[in-house]
């Protein structure tokens, strides 16, 4: 398998594709014959059981896990399952970003220099455009009165929404959402899913794990749900939440309308 | 568009896949990972190579292994194990009456039991009956070689050598740390007196040299005694050495306190237990167990420390080898003294490490 | 208060005037034999000496020094040397331990052990030992002042290394430049090889603790600071610079300070090797002189409070403005 650092999605306009992923720690089967194909300008929510696989099925798809079997092409990137090169890594994180469920923001940076570290240092872009790409986002996201406050001084929402302009800044062709809601004290779940519903809106592929479903049936195009692993059940969201197939799918949404 | 997927069998768990990588490749990426490593490496190795292969000329090849005096070692090439051995003697006991040196050995031995007991960490060696043995031992070693009664005296004057630092390393250890945790506790008082005194004597301790304590004892201290009392250089020195350590093991004391949470003493206080119950049952346990592994550092500490007696006319281990080499017998080449202080690099490193993957196991065992 | 708790707290306030008592107590008797041994000796006392000639030569000073010079000025080239060879030892040992510390995070290989073995074995041989293994080493391997050798205008040889020396000769600056003198070097400045000895072995004794902090440092940051960094494109030494290390230098940095402080107190052992520190001179030619040690001594710990002090002052402020950066 070789890597190719140029392209960017298939011609028929697929960013990610994974095929037979199977993935181990140690001993444990942690992803199995993972099949999942997402088109450009698709929204993915996964949901499952904790323990099901869902974040290690995100981090595969940016080179934070590695996995032992399968096939996997993300923006026109293929990567080989024995060895991800250097190159690789690079290629792929420039095309796509992730926020995390702990915000990861740098916290000896100002929100700005959180904001312009990447495009700056990672991906050469000069400073005066980095900069124009902030105070962009920022708008965006409602914060443009942040810009020299610390990551300390702000409140978990806050934070959560610095880390998607963060993201947004460094201009990636698919954002991947690892429960970035699920740190952060309910009244502040709200603006974050606001600000992942107006991006939505935009055409930007996302890949979200979540359990907040009634956000999850506004934004999604399909639903992924996981369990022990694998796939067991993909589909619309109508049919995801009114006609559920497969029983463990059944039981799991029983559980989530019960409280 | 977007079908309806439902998985009908669900997939089993399957053994990991054993790396279908060729070995040489595999071999490669462990050893190999990037250019810098590699050149690193490699110089690494270079390096290693050309220093061991001096080190095995002059260590083994070259070496001369018999003989009573410089004579035995001609020339300025090849390690001079003659000296080492010859001496063996002087550097286990120092100057120790030849008659009396059964009183020596048993202090070998029955430390080298004790400390197997430690190790081994069989059931009688519960925490507190280890450090009552480190307190009892050097007291009994102390009695043993000083003699006194039907014993003849043997003056500290005449121990040296490993006795000599084993003694020291043990009553250090044995006075410092009691008188540590009082320090400890003393900073933690309600008693603005014994706060501040502590707190100025460990501060005090902490901010100047071991080397300027040990050369006020040995020249100033006698200035303070009266006249009557003649305190000889060991003891001044041993109590310096506890003194010094004293103070670091009180910083080490003090954090393991710390460590023990206010929620202990809370529950403590509401079962109904006294302050002074409380701190004897509940906290001190905890703060003790908790640094033991901090305190065998101070222990491998106290080991290397020994060495600064030499430098105030301390017959210790290294003291010992010093002299060796002034001495009229081997004065001379200067590989001698080498030998000496490669013999003594060799020993003091096997007891550290050793002591210091007992600690790291310690630490691992929490 | 009422009288009961009065009662609770007596005791107290008893201890506390007893303890005071007998340390009073021990601290009259003290000074009053040491002011009777003092006079049976016929010592002098006071500080009285700092003024007189102190009547030997010093091999190695930063300043202008003779025979003829106060005890005054002795203690402070003996100061400044102190100092000299605390911040060699200091830079040295920073730059090796950053090395070594990289080198134990490396992944599992020769790098990774070389740097584990380096660590192990200088940190559990005594200091002391290293200290005369170096002296006694490096004396040996030295050549002769005959067969000096000689790059740009610096003499190596076993007396020292020699470096030129700017003064003022004729009213203008002039370079002197060290040369053999028959069995000797004139001129220059001379850097002893007791002071190579002592930085040698004070820097790699130290590099080895000094390398456990900032790998600790480094691994105390959260592992998803780095994956931060990667998702937003940045990668290996630049993630590194911009983002682990100025986390790491945050926890690091008191650690290190109070290394920095051992360092400075284990420079003393330059009394068993004869480089004259304030250990040596002060704690020894001085206090052997006058035969004045309780002041001589004082005069010691005195120094060494004040540059632990002066250590510590320099970290706290560093500590604070790296605080300050995180916006706490």
């Amino acid at each position: 398998m070789t890597t190719s650092s140029h392209a960017t999605s298939d011609s028929n306009g697929t960013i990610v594709r994974m095929q037979g992923i199977n993935k181990w720690y140690g001993a444990y089967h942690a992803l199995r014959d993972v099949d999942v194909q997402v088109a450009s300008g698709e929204r993915i929510v996964i949901c499952g059981p904790s323990g099901s696989g869902k974040s290690t099925l995100v981090r595969t798809v940016n080179l934070l896990e590695p996995f032992q079997q399968g096939r996997l092409r993300v923006c026109g990137v293929e990567v080989d399952a024995d060895e991800i090169t250097r190159a690789a890594r690079l290629a792929v994180n420039r095309r796509v970003g992730m926020v995390f469920q702990q915000f990861n923001l740098f916290p000896h940076m100002t929100v700005l220099q959180n904001l312009t570290v990447g495009p700056v240092w990672g991906a050469g872009v000069g400073r005066r455009e980095a900069l124009e790409r902030a105070h962009l986002y920022l708008q965006r996201v409602g914060l443009m009165d942040q810009t020299h406050k610390h990551p300390a001084q702000l409140s978990g929402g806050q934070q959560q929404r610095v880390a998607i302009a963060r993201t947004l800044c460094t201009r990636p062709q698919l954002v991947l959402f690892d429960e970035p809601t699920a740190s952060l004290d309910p009244e502040m779940v709200s603006e974050v899913l606001q600000t992942m519903e107006s991006l939505a809106g935009e055409g930007m592929t996302m890949m979200i794990v979540t359990h907040e479903m009634g956000f999850a049936r506004r934004v999604a195009d399909r639903m992924i749900f996981m369990d022990q692993g694998q796939i067991i059940e993909t589909a619309r969201p109508d049919d995801f939440f009114e006609r559920p197939q497969s029983p463990r799918l059944q039981s799991f949404l029983g559980q989530l309308l019960s409280h | 568009m977007t079908t309806h997927f439902v998985r009908q069998t669900p997939i089993d768990p399957r053994a990991a896949p054993v790396a279908a990588i060729a070995a040489p490749v595999r071999w490669r990426r462990a050893w190999f990972p990037t250019p810098l490593m590699s050149l690193l490496s490699l110089l690494l190795l270079a390096l290693f190579a050309l220093f061991g292969w001096r080190f095995f000329q002059w260590a083994i090849v070259q070496a001369h292994w018999l003989g009573t005096s410089s004579e035995a070692c001609p020339g300025d090439t090849g390690a001079c194990w003659a000296f080492v051995i010859a001496r063996w003697k002087p550097w286990l006991v120092g100057n120790y009456p030849s008659s009396q040196l059964w009183r020596a050995w048993t202090c070998f031995a029955t430390f080298a039991l004790f400390w197997t007991w430690v190790v081994r960490r069989s059931h009688a060696a519960s925490l507190q009956r280890v450090l009552l043995g480190f307190i009892l031992l050097p007291v009994a070693f102390f009695l043993l070689l000083i003699g006194g009664g039907p014993l003849p005296v043997v003056v500290p004057t005449r121990w040296g050598g490993l006795l000599l630092t084993l003694v020291v390393t043990l009553a250090t250890f044995a006075t410092a740390l009691p008188i540590g945790l009082c320090l400890a506790l003393g900073r933690r008082s309600r008693l603005p007196v014994a706060r501040w005194l502590c707190g100025v004597f460990v501060e005090g301790m902490r901010s100047v040299p071991l080397l300027a304590v040990l050369f006020i004892a040995a020249t100033l201290l006698p200035m303070f005694l009266s006249n009557g009392m003649n305190v000889d250089l060991f003891s001044r020195a041993v109590i310096a050495f506890a003194l010094f350590n004293a103070a670091l093991a009180a910083e080490v004391f003090r954090g393991g306190l710390q460590s023990v949470g206010r929620g202990q003493l809370e529950a403590a206080t509401t079962v109904g237990l006294s302050d002074f119950a409380a701190l004897r049952l509940i906290v001190l346990p905890q703060a003790v167990t908790a640094v033991v592994p901090a305190l065998v550092n101070i222990m491998i500490a106290v080991i290397k420390e020994t060495t600064l007696l030499s430098v105030i006319g301390v017959n210790d281990l290294l003291g010992a080898v010093e002299n060796g080499a002034k001495s009229p017998d081997w004065i001379g080449e200067s590989n001698i003294l080498t030998s000496g202080h490669v013999f003594l690099a060799l020993a003091y490193l096997t007891v550290c490490y050793g002591l210091s993957r007992y600690s790291r196991r310690l630490e691992v065992r929490r | 208060m009422s009288r009961a708790v009065f009662l609770e707290r007596l005791p107290g306030y008893v201890g506390q005037a007893v303890l005071l008592a007998v340390v009073g107590w021990l601290v009259w008797r003290g000074v009053s034999n040491f002011q009777s041994n003092a006079r049976a000796l016929g010592l002098s006392a006071g500080y009285g000496f700092l003024h007189t000639q102190a009547g030997f030569q010093i091999a190695q000073s930063l300043i202008a020094f003779s025979p003829a010079s106060s005890y005054l000025d002795a203690i402070i080239v003996a100061a400044l040397n102190t100092l000299l060879v605390v911040a060699l030892a200091s830079v040295l040992s920073t730059l090796i331990a950053l090395c070594i510390a990289f080198g134990r995070l490396a992944p599992p290989g020769i790098v990774r052990g070389a740097s584990s073995i380096y660590v192990e074995v200088f940190r559990n041989i005594p200091l002391l030992l290293q200290i005369l293994f170096w002296y006694f080493s490096a004396i040996a391997l030295l050549p002769g002042v005959s067969e000096s050798l000689e790059f740009g205008g610096v003499l190596l040889n076993n007396r020292g290394l020699f470096f030129p020396r700017l003064t003022l000769m004729h009213g203008a600056l002039a370079l002197d430049l060290p040369h053999v003198n028959g069995f000797d070097v004139g001129g220059g400045f001379a850097l002893l090889p007791e002071l190579m000895a002592l930085t040698a072995g004070l820097s790699i004794y130290n590099s080895t603790f000094l390398a456990e902090i900032f790998r600790a440092g480094i691994l105390s940051v959260p592992r998803g600071q780095s994956e931060a960094a990667a998702s937003v494109g940045l990668s290996g030494v630049r993630a590194a610079l911009l983002i682990t290390l100025p986390q790491a230098l945050r926890v690091a940095l008191p650690a290190a300070g109070g290394q920095y402080q051992t360092l400075a107190k284990a420079s003393s052992l330059a009394a068993a090797i004869g480089y004259p520190d304030i250990m040596q001179i002060v704690g020894g030619t001085v206090a052997s002189q006058t035969s004045q040690a309780l002041e001589a001594m004082t005069l010691v710990v005195l120094l060494y409070a004040a540059i632990n002090l002066f250590i510590a002052l320099v970290v706290g402020l560093a500590n604070r403005r790296l605080q300050k950066r995180e916006g706490r």
